[in-house]
């Protein structure tokens, strides 16, 4: 391959993806590697793979593996700093030097312990603040982009009623902005075994499959919300009943509908 | 996003952050850490399916961020891109058992076209990525899964699902046709 004869998009995307077999992935690196615009390209492709992480469900790591990160890094630093002198010749020491350097390097070594120690706390207690900061900023543009969509005139209410696969007396009431796509909701419905979960359907007008609008198990007076693609045309919304998690297409009967 | 109007956004960059990390900023990876933890551990988690190894992935991932940060740099595209191709890289090697796969990709330049520094950008993405996933034909998305989760080459995603491998082919890129419209 050579400039005149550059790599295929889909090409590219494969390679991204990882679904070329070795041979053709080496050949499409050893182009990209002297090819400038295959190589933009392919940074192109790269981060639009990227994005599929984001399909796994979304889960945060026990809060062990940070602390051993930075016991990690901690041990590092200790270790790090020391340094061998090769090649200097030995002169033998005084032996009453032991008697004054012995003590004096314990004392230093306690005081370096107590000093570590005291940085350690306060470096935790800096993270810890920070993160305290960081999460109630997420809480306040999370509560503004709800008061947005709840006072704004276009948000639209509908009342989703019990099917006759659902529970009687059941229903749910969902507020809709189909500009900011954001959906939210309350549910009067009963409780589920284990493993098993509500999910919230936007059904679209269009025909395609209806939107995920999220997962939720009804607990007292507490309200959901959701993020759809925005501006999409909803003709109903509706409720199943899924293994927990959720699903990405409904597999559950209609429990509760409402809508247009 | 909704954003507070006629306040600037005071959040450090990734790049600002990595700067820090140079300096050997604890805080500083501890806030990079922050950031992409959950997305780089559900990724690889998902791919695994061992919470034990998904850690350790990630313990190791942003070590290498503060060993290594001096080597990043913006020409190398997005911090948030080449994290989460890193991770997904060393989670395809292990299930695959392949020892360098990972470590060649890691060089790449990965230009991400979306924002991923605030939790609620992540939080808005992973509905749009799911909702396009989900409004996929069934073979589509089983292909695009196959690939990216699963690390199977376009032959063996072939022979699993039992179609010709320019169907195969065919679905994945009009799968990511898809993808990338609602992207941009």
């Amino acid at each position: 391959m050579n400039e005149s004869s550059h790599i295929s998009g889909e090409k590219l995307e494969l390679y991204a993806l990882g679904a070329l077999p070795e041979t053709e992935a080496s050949a499409v690196k050893a182009h990209a590697a002297g090819c400038a615009e295959c190589a933009a390209k392919l940074a192109e492709a790269l981060g639009d793979v990227a994005v599929l992480a984001l399909a796994a469900e979304q889960e945060a790591p026990p809060a062990r593996v940070k602390e051993k990160l930075f016991v990690r890094i901690a041990a590092e630093r200790t270790t790090g700093g020391q340094r061998k002198i090769v090649g200097e010749p030995k002169r033998p020491r005084p032996i009453w030097w032991n008697w004054v350097l012995v003590p004096a390097t314990a004392v230093l070594a306690i005081f370096c312990v107590g000093l570590y120690r005291e940085n350690r706390t306060l470096t935790g207690e800096l993270q810890e603040a920070r993160r305290m900061a960081a999460s109630f900023e997420r809480e306040r543009l999370h509560v503004m982009g709800l008061v947005n969509a709840l006072s704004a005139k276009d948000t639209e209410t509908i009342r989703l009623a019990s099917t006759k696969d659902g529970f009687p007396g059941s229903g749910a009431l969902v507020r809709y902005n189909k500009r900011l796509g954001k959906v939210i909701y309350s549910a009067d419905l009963p409780e589920l075994p284990p493993g098993r979960v509500y999910q919230m359907w936007l059904v679209p007008t269009s025909g395609e499959a209806p939107i995920s609008a999220g997962t939720f198990t009804p607990d007292g007076s507490k309200t959901w919300d959701a993020q759809v693609p925005a501006n999409s045309e909803a003709k109903a919304f509706a409720v199943t009943v899924e293994p927990q998690g959720g699903v990405p297409k409904a597999t559950g009967k209609i429990i509760l509908l409402g809508g247009g | 996003m909704v954003k507070p109007e006629g306040k600037p956004d005071t959040r450090e960059t990734d790049w600002s952050l990595l700067e820090r990390v140079t300096r050997k900023d604890e805080a500083a990876l501890s806030e990079l850490y922050d950031r992409y933890c959950g997305l780089v551990y559900s990724e690889v988690k998902r791919i695994l399916r061992d919470t034990g190894a998904a850690e350790e992935i990630l313990q190791d991932l942003f070590y290498q961020v503060w060993r290594t940060a001096d080597r990043f740099d913006a020409n190398r595209g997005s911090f948030a891109g080449w994290v989460l191709v890193a991770a997904r890289n060393r989670a395809i090697s292990k299930l695959r058992k392949k020892g360098d796969k990972g470590e060649e990709l890691e060089n790449d330049k990965v230009d991400l076209k979306v924002n991923l520094e605030t939790s609620t950008q992540q939080s808005l993405l992973v509905q749009k990525i799911r909702a396009v996933l989900g409004s996929l034909p069934e073979g589509q998305r089983e292909a695009l899964e196959c690939a990216y989760f699963e690390g199977m080459t376009h032959t063996e995603i072939a022979e699993k699902t039992g179609q010709p491998l320019g169907t195969v082919k065919t679905r994945i890129r009009m799968a990511m046709e898809t993808l990338k419209k609602v992207l941009s």
